[in-house]
Parts: structure tokens; C-alpha cells; sequence
């Protein structure tokens, strides 16, 4: 009776908080997932069931100068790239590990694959052709891992092959290259768009808001005297809105007047128009944010670096051994924790990039040619301006996808690395 | 042998955290710099640091309004009274008197455009003669020997083609001194094409036949600044009258136009100077009054009846003395301001941008959002992660689990079903969508349930024993043993909210119900470019939470210590 007494009370105690979370967030999530299939242009109430439409639509390729044989040749070389890449990466994840579990290559195989097939499929019959390659896909990949143990050991091999295919693609098909098949794709598709935009601006900024973070708790954790001052320094843009912290840098930015161009004046480097390049505009929002985010990575890695118990460094010390030598064997393994919580954070918050851009650049996308859409800002464009919310949420979905598979990546790759316990 | 390679690298280490600092904190520093800058110091390259605005005075440079054409009503500057007025007349109207001198400030020193003169604070104006000392004027102007002048300068008649045109239509003027003067100096000096505009006139005096073995004496003549002054002009007599004596007979006709040309203007000018009877002893005076256009004579000189300023002109109204005994004055011109006057230059921007936009409405907005998600985080937070840290009940850590989860899902993905959710309780553009989806944070729960853990079981159950409930203990041990991470929690939970953008831009959509970023970023679409008022809005939009985020960083920074993320 007393125990069923206090199960009741442990219940109220989460009542508050756990009716904000099941309405505001693991409702509108199922909620997100059912409208994604569904037409909403007349309205949300009279929704027209539409299946995959959704997706479909998101990932439209347009009309791409092909010949289905072209394609099919394409397609076949970059099936093989995908699988050898992606098998290299698994081998590199499982280095070392003793059981193979299923679950990446069958994530990472087909994803690999879809990405480097996906530009020739229109040509070749769309969505039969998606399905038939998904299952050959899937079966491959059960198949070669189940053989995993020689490729773990061999991943430079992988490396070595996967860079002679492309240069042997390269010579067959001459528009092999990625990079202008998506740019191809992306004029007519502004999702992709959006997905290449995205990338492009996480892998900018991700790694270099680690380093640089990383780089701020160091010094804060080793600096004997002004602690205090520098942690308030490398936190204070922090503590801005992204709005005024944005405006600012649309000032900083300036082509004329901005003091970045006055700063580059001083190494005689021509002024750089920050605003107005398409190409220039996921770097550009980038700086931002690595300005914004820094100091705040900086001080979880503080706090990480605070919790390495001293005496691994005395030790150290009396073995000789040098600043150098002391962070690469003792600080880095032993903050891998950290570093792990701060790239699943980072990638996140990455990927969610919108408020800076739609700022910096007068609430368009970017200065032109759709340079700064990103993901969130499609789904924002896409629910807001043109108020279709089963497309919004079916790119939300997308979006959630991308970081989930990220994430779990993330944690595989991490999960024997990060189990120290300190 | 260790010693001194540990100096070296804390040295590399300072250097290091001051560059990061630098790139932390100079940006910042930049935008409160331009938050006090005037228009025209935005506005111009290199940038510098410092503002006039804090300065007690200013150069402002200036220049006297010499024709008629130039005292044109500006009809930007115009009440539409006066616009109705000049329109309703004809285009040619002087918004001025003939005893109206017409200063127009071209801005501070250095900086040019308007802006740079702040409608309050004392204009010392000085006139100044062409001696070096203060200008002259005249009042008793004698009208004979203005007409035995005329007379004379209107007789001669070898004269260029241009000059005979200009005496011509001077002719209709011989009644009307003031008038003569005024268009006479247009016409030599300051109107649109003069006779003595410099360059124009040494390259015609250039192109006389018989003048060009004279090219290195004139040619000097056309470097300099304005028209020709008089004494420039008696020296070119001087080498006329030489060129005069050698020249054949063909050419004398047409060196002759020109050296009366010269004759005509110095025998005037010479009349001009000589009615000039009087020397004002020192600067005019000038204070602004506050919403008005009248300014208030501080020094007169006892020459000046009134003064009123419209745009970045200056018009001051003599007692019976012309205006253009001034003509030929240079002016300079400086601000004075007292210390509350300097105080208010210098916080212009920011008075000015806080009112151009309804920010005292975001500001409270801002404000009570903000505090109420931070109090109901506080209130709710805390429950659930004590919940999932001391209490026992089935599905606990998986409840737990699932909280976490949330943390992964950015919540742009669930914007489109939360706003329809929120639309279906009819809660858009009120405070509730901007309060209550906010009131609990996955990652708080996360810190607090840690910092709960550290709090030795058996003290809950010694307090169990003693009779307090889970409540009580609760809110009077738990908490305030945890407080750093508590107050961490809150101001994370109370940035969050100050700074949230996307999510108040949705779900509000009129001035009453938005928030600070939002209103800065309707300020910016509003306002343009002006980035002295922007970087001020930005600038007090930070300062709650810079305030707030100095006064507990101690808390904050050791909160984030305890909670150990690991």
C-alpha cells in the first residue's frame, strides 16, 4: 500500500514537466511524421493522403543530361565507390572490435550509395529503381560483412583502391565528379539545395569550433593567473542574441566600411565582398557562429579537463615527459568523453543554422542563387512562406534523419573510446 | 635548464589567450564603439575608434551661401507650409532676406554630411575678413559714390564679350545696391560659370594671340583654391600691361578687353572694401533651443536680430546690415557643448533607436517571458529530476531516457505540428506559446538529476525519518545544496528564452506579443543601414543578460563544474 503510495507520488512529481514534453514535443513528433505523408496545400484540416510523395518530391532530380546508359554506367561506378568508401569506414569504425554488429554498414552502405547513385535515377526510371537498388544494396552489404574481419585490417588498402576507381572514373565518365553532379541536381531542387548548403557549413564550422574550443579550455585550465577574465572574454558572445549578434557581424562584414576588410587592408589583402558571393556565404555565416559558439565548448571543455584527476600528470612529469606528449597520451584520451558530448552538441546545433543567415542576409536565403539555404531555413520557407506543412514536415523528418544517423555514427565510433570513467 | 622553457610556454600561452580573447571580445567592443559614433563616422575609412560625440566641442566646417541660386529653398528641408508657399510663388523664391546670411555646414571636420550637428550646444561662429582678422561690414553705406562707380565702371566699353553682358543686365540693378553687389559677386566670383573661375579664365587669357610667350608667368595663376582673389588679379594687371607694350597692334585690341575686365572688377571691389566701416570684435554666438528652429543669441555683436537653422543651414538675420558685406568672408564654425549636453551627444543613438521602434514593449515582453519560463523551469525542472534521482517507481530510468532523448531532437523539426498544436489551443500571439512549451528543459533535468545524485541517500531518508516529506526536503536540502547548478540552470533556461528567435517570429505576429530579437530584426528591416542606431539597439537588447550572466558567473561556471558532464 506505502509503496503503491510513494509510485503515485514519484508520478506527480513528473507530471508537470512530462505533459510539456508529451505535448510540445513527443506529440508533435508522431504528429511531424504522420503530416509528412500527407498534401496540406488546401488546408490541414482536409489533408490529402499522398504516401512517399513527400520524400519524393524533396529529392526531385530534374532533367539531367544523361542517356540511360551514361547513367547506368555512372550509377555502377558510383555504387562501387560507395560501397568501398563506406566499407572503409567501417572498417575503420570496427578496428579492433570484436563483434561485428549489422547495424552501421546496413546504415551507412545504402545511405553511401543512395548518395552517389541518387543524381543518375531519374534517368533511370525513378522510384522502381530506388527500391530494386535498396535491396540489392541490402543484400551485398549482409553479405560482405559477414566478412568484415578481413577489411577491418585492411582499410589503407580500401583507400588506396577507392582513390585508383576514381581516378579510373574520372578518365571514363568525365563528369564523374560529385561535386557538379549535385550542383547539377541542386539548380532545379532547392531541398538538395539546402542539404549540400548545410553540409557544407557543418563541415566549416564543426571542426573548427572543436579545435578552437578546445584550444580556449586549455589555456583556460593552464593559464596561472587572469582565469577569470579570459573565461568571462571567450564566453561573453555566448551570451548575445543571435539576432544582435548577427547584426553586429553584418556590420563587421561591411564591404565598404567593415572593419574585417580594414583588418585584411593591414596584410595587404584586397577587401572581400563577405556578403555579397554565393560562395562566400556558408564561410561567411560559419565565422559567425564559431565566434558565437567557442567560448561556450570552451568551457564544457574546461570542466572535462578540470575532472583529470592531477596525479596522471605528476606521474607523467616524473617520467619525463613533455607538454606535448602529456595532452596527446593523457588529456585527449581521457577528455574523449567531452570531446564526444561536444561534437553530438555541435553537429546539432549546427545543423539547425538559420537565425544567422536570415539576418546577415535581409531574411533571403543567402545573396543570391539560394547560397544560404539551409535546411531549417527551407522548412521554414517551406511551412511559413508557403504554408505546406506536410512538405515542411516531411524536410523536418529528413533533417532529423540526417542527425540521428550522424549521431548514432558518433556513438559507435566513440562507444569504446569513451569508456573511461573519471 | 626546466624553468625558463616553462616561461617561454606560459608566454605562448598568454599570447594565445589573447588572441582568442581579442577575437572574443573585439568584436563586441566594436559594436558598443559604433553604438556612439555619429552618421558621417560610420560612414567613413580607415575606421577609428573614439567618437566625436564625446568631445565638449567640434569643428563643424561650413561655407557661406553666395548666390541667390544657393539660398533656393532646399524642399526636403521645407514645413509643407513653407513648401506651399515657395511653390505657390515661383521656383527662383529666396527663402531669405537680403539681410539673411546663409550658412550651410557641410559636417564635423574630417567627416563630411549631415548628422554631424546635434541640435543643441552653442555655435561659435566666426566670420572672418580676408586680412585674417574678423570680417567687416557696413552702415553707412553712401549711395553717390556707389553711382559715380557705376557710372564709371559702366562707361568703359572695351570690355569682353562676357563681361559686356554681365554689365548690361547688372544695368537694370542701379537702383538697387544691395542687388548690384549681390550679382555682381555672382557673376565675377561665386555663380554658376564666374568670369574669374580660375582655371577657365588663364586658359582664355591663354589662348589671346601674342599671350603665350607669357605662359610661364600666367600659368602658376591656375593652381590654387576658388576664384582669383584681388590681389591675384592686380598682379595678372601687371603682366597684361607688360604684354600690353609688346604686343603688335592686332593683339592689343583683344589684351585690352581683358585688362579692363580685370579694371571693372578691382575699380568695384576697391568701392566694395573701402564702405566697410566696421569690424565685428569677435564670434557670433548661436544656442540652440530644445524642438525648435529659433536659435537663442548667446553674442550677437549687436549686428544679429535672429537666427533659426532648417537642415544643415544656418540663417542669421542682421539689424540693418546687408548680408553681403559678408560675402567674401570665410567662416568657421564650432560647437560648444556642457557636460549634460556631451552626455546626451553621446547616447544620441541610443536614444534615437530606442525610439524609432516600440522596444519598450519587446523590452518587457522580453522580460516577463523570460522570467516566467525561467521560474516554471526552476519549479518543474527540479520535480522531475529529483523524481528520476531519489524516488523509486516503475519505468523510472526509462522515463528518464526518453526525457534525454528529446535532447537530440531540435526542436525546428517539430516547429510545424508544435505551431499547429499551439493553433489549435488558440494560443497564437499570446504569452502562453511563449512560455509554457519552454517551461521544462531536458538538459536542466539532466544537470540537476546529477547534481541530485551527489546528495548522499541516506540524508532523504534521515529527513524521511524526521517526519519531512519528499516536498520539504525537496525544496528546503536538496535545492539549496545544489544551488550552482540550480542557478546555472535558470540563467541557461532564462538565455535561452531571452534570446529565442525563431520560435517567437512563428507564433506572434503582431508588435504587442514579440520579443527583443524579433524586434531588432524588424528594426534592421525597418530602419536600413544606419549602423550606429543598429549596434545601439543591439547593444541594449545584451545588456540584461550581460548583466545577469557578470553578476552569477561564479555560480554559473562552478554549476557546470558540478554537474560533471561526463
Amino acid at each position: 500500500m506505502n509503496k503503491k503510495r510513494n509510485y503515485v507520488i514519484g508520478y506527480l512529481y513528473l507530471i508537470p514537466a512530462l505533459v510539456i514534453f508529451i505535448l510540445f514535443t513527443y506529440w508533435p513528433a508522431i504528429y511531424s511524421f504522420y503530416l509528412s505523408f500527407f498534401n496540406t496545400t488546401t488546408s490541414v484540416g482536409h489533408a490529402i493522403f499522398v504516401g512517399l510523395s513527400n520524400y519524393a518530391y524533396l529529392f526531385r532530380t530534374g532533367e539531367i543530361p544523361y542517356s540511360p546508359y551514361m547513367a547506368f554506367e555512372y550509377s555502377l561506378i558510383r555504387f562501387s565507390f560507395a560501397f568501398i568508401i563506406s566499407v572503409a569506414i567501417f572498417g575503420w569504425i570496427e578496428k579492433g572490435r570484436k563483434i561485428s554488429k549489422n547495424l552501421i554498414p546496413l546504415l551507412i552502405v545504402p545511405i553511401f550509395a543512395l548518395i552517389f547513385v541518387y543524381p543518375s535515377l531519374s534517368v533511370l526510371g525513378g522510384n522502381v529503381y530506388i527500391f530494386i537498388l535498396w535491396i540489392i544494396i541490402g543484400f551485398l552489404s549482409y553479405f560482405f560483412t559477414r566478412k568484415m574481419e578481413f577489411y577491418k585490417s585492411h582499410t589503407i588498402l580500401f583507400l588506396l583502391s577507392l582513390l585508383g576507381l576514381y581516378i579510373v572514373a574520372f578518365y571514363i565518365g568525365k563528369r564523374i565528379d560529385l561535386y557538379l553532379l549535385f550542383f547539377d541536381i541542386a539548380q532545379n531542387n532547392s531541398f538538395v539545395m539546402s542539404i549540400w548548403n548545410t553540409f557544407y557549413f557543418v563541415i566549416i564550422d564543426v571542426p573548427l569550433t572543436i579545435a578552437i574550443s578546445l584550444a580556449a579550455g586549455l589555456l583556460m585550465k593552464n593559464l596561472p593567473f587572469f582565469k577569470a577574465f579570459f573565461r568571462t572574454a571567450f564566453f561573453a558572445p555566448y551570451v548575445a542574441s543571435i539576432v544582435a549578434v548577427s547584426l553586429l557581424w553584418l556590420w563587421m562584414f561591411n564591404y565598404h566600411y567593415g572593419i574585417l576588410n580594414y583588418i585584411l587592408s593591414w596584410f595587404g589583402i584586397p577587401p572581400i565582398n563577405w556578403l555579397n558571393s554565393a560562395s562566400l556565404t556558408m564561410p561567411t555565416v560559419a565565422i559567425l557562429s564559431i565566434w558565437e559558439y567557442f567560448g561556450y565548448y570552451g568551457l564544457i571543455f574546461l570542466s572535462g579537463l578540470q575532472n583529470i584527476d592531477q596525479e596522471y600528470y605528476e606521474a607523467a612529469e616524473i617520467e619525463g615527459a613533455n607538454s606535448f606528449q602529456r595532452f596527446v597520451y593523457i588529456t585527449w584520451p581521457l577528455l574523449s568523453p567531452i570531446t564526444f558530448f561536444v561534437i553530438v552538441v555541435s553537429l546539432i546545433n549546427a545543423f539547425q543554422v538559420f537565425t544567422q543567415v536570415y539576418v546577415l542576409y535581409n531574411q533571403m536565403p543567402g545573396p543570391y542563387a539560394n547560397s544560404g539555404l539551409t535546411m531549417v531555413f527551407y522548412i521554414y520557407n517551406t511551412f511559413y512562406n508557403e504554408q505546406q506543412m506536410g512538405l515542411a514536415s516531411a524536410a523536418a523528418y529528413v533533417l532529423l534523419g540526417i542527425i540521428m544517423v550522424l549521431t548514432l555514427i558518433q556513438f559507435r565510433t566513440t562507444e569504446k573510446r569513451v569508456e573511461y570513467n573519471i | 635548464m626546466k624553468k625558463p622553457r616553462k616561461k617561454l610556454l606560459y608566454f605562448f600561452y598568454y599570447v594565445a589567450a589573447v588572441i582568442l580573447a581579442i577575437f572574443a571580445i573585439g568584436p563586441l567592443v566594436w559594436m558598443v564603439d559604433t553604438s556612439f559614433k555619429t552618421n558621417a563616422e560610420v560612414l567613413s575609412y580607415p575606421p577609428k575608434w573614439g567618437t566625436i560625440n564625446a568631445m565638449p566641442s567640434r569643428t563643424l566646417s561650413a561655407e557661406i551661401v553666395k548666390t541667390r541660386a544657393g539660398q533656393n529653398a532646399n524642399p526636403s528641408s521645407l514645413s509643407l507650409e513653407a513648401l506651399l508657399g515657395s511653390l505657390s510663388t515661383n521656383q527662383q523664391t529666396s527663402l531669405s532676406s537680403p539681410d539673411t546670411l546663409a550658412i550651410h555646414v557641410l559636417g564635423a571636420s574630417g567627416y563630411r554630411g549631415t548628422g554631424t550637428m546635434p541640435r543643441r550646444g552653442i555655435l561659435s561662429i566666426e566670420l572672418m575678413g580676408e586680412d585674417g582678422g574678423f570680417a567687416s561690414y557696413s552702415t553707412n553705406f553712401s549711395t553717390p559714390d556707389f553711382n559715380s562707380v557705376v557710372a564709371k565702371i559702366s562707361s568703359v566699353s572695351t570690355l569682353t564679350d562676357d563681361v559686356r553682358g554681365i554689365m548690361n543686365s547688372l544695368s537694370q540693378y542701379t537702383s538697387d545696391p544691395q542687388e548690384y553687389i549681390l550679382n555682381f559677386y555672382d557673376d565675377f566670383l561665386y555663380g554658376n560659370n564666374p568670369v574669374f573661375a580660375r582655371i577657365n579664365f588663364i586658359s582664355n587669357l591663354l589662348n589671346v594671340n601674342g599671350m603665350m610667350k607669357f605662359q610661364d608667368e600666367i600659368s602658376p595663376f591656375k593652381k590654387g583654391v576658388g576664384p582669383l582673389s584681388a590681389a591675384e588679379l592686380k598682379e595678372l594687371a601687371g603682366i597684361l600691361q607688360s604684354a600690353l607694350s609688346t604686343a603688335s597692334p592686332s593683339d592689343k585690341m583683344e589684351i585690352e578687353k581683358y585688362l579692363n575686365d580685370i579694371d571693372v572688377y578691382l575699380e568695384f571691389n576697391e568701392f566694395y572694401q573701402s564702405q566697410k566701416n566696421k569690424k565685428l570684435s569677435g564670434p557670433i554666438k548661436l544656442a540652440f533651443i530644445p524642438n525648435s528652429n529659433q536659435l537663442k543669441i548667446i553674442d550677437g555683436q549687436s549686428i544679429v536680430e535672429s537666427a533659426y537653422t532648417s537642415g544643415d543651414q544656418i540663417y542669421i538675420n542682421f539689424k540693418n546690415v546687408s548680408f553681403v558685406w559678408f560675402l567674401n568672408s570665410d567662416v568657421s564654425l564650432t560647437a560648444h557643448y556642457n557636460f549634460w549636453e556631451v552626455l546626451a551627444n553621446f547616447f544620441d543613438n541610443y536614444v534615437s533607436a530606442w525610439n524609432s521602434a516600440p522596444f519598450g514593449i519587446y523590452y518587457f515582453n522580453s522580460i516577463f517571458v523570460a522570467v516566467a519560463t525561467t521560474v516554471l523551469n526552476i519549479i518543474f525542472d527540479v520535480m522531475m529530476a529529483f523524481a528520476f534521482s531519489k524516488l523509486t517507481f516503475p519505468g523510472r530510468d526509462k522515463i528518464f531516457i526518453g526525457v534525454i532523448a528529446t535532447m537530440m531532437i531540435p526542436y525546428q523539426v517539430l516547429l510545424v505540428a508544435d505551431y499547429l498544436i499551439i493553433h489549435s489551443f488558440g494560443w497564437i500571439n499570446t504569452y502562453y506559446a511563449l512560455i509554457i512549451p519552454w517551461s521544462a528543459t531536458a538538459f536542466v533535468i539532466f544537470l540537476m538529476r546529477q547534481s541530485f545524485n551527489s546528495i548522499p541517500n541516506d540524508l532523504y531518508d534521515a529527513a524521511k525519518i524526521d517526519g519531512a516529506s519528499s516536498w520539504r526536503f525537496l525544496w528546503t536540502i536538496a535545492v539549496p545544496l545544489s544551488m550552482p547548478v540550480v542557478i546555472t540552470g535558470a540563467l541557461l533556461t532564462f538565455l535561452g528564452s531571452w534570446n529565442s528567435f525563431l520560435w517567437v517570429l512563428i507564433m506572434t505576429d503582431t508588435t504587442n506579443m514579440r520579443t527583443l530579437p524579433v524586434g531588432l530584426q524588424n528594426f534592421i528591416i525597418d530602419s536600413g543601414a544606419i549602423f550606429n542606431q543598429l549596434m545601439a539597439a543591439a547593444t541594449f537588447t545584451m545588456i540584461p543578460v550581460v548583466v545577469a550572466f557578470l553578476f552569477f558567473q561564479k555560480y554559473f561556471v562552478s554549476g557546470f563544474f558540478r554537474s560533471g558532464i561526463k
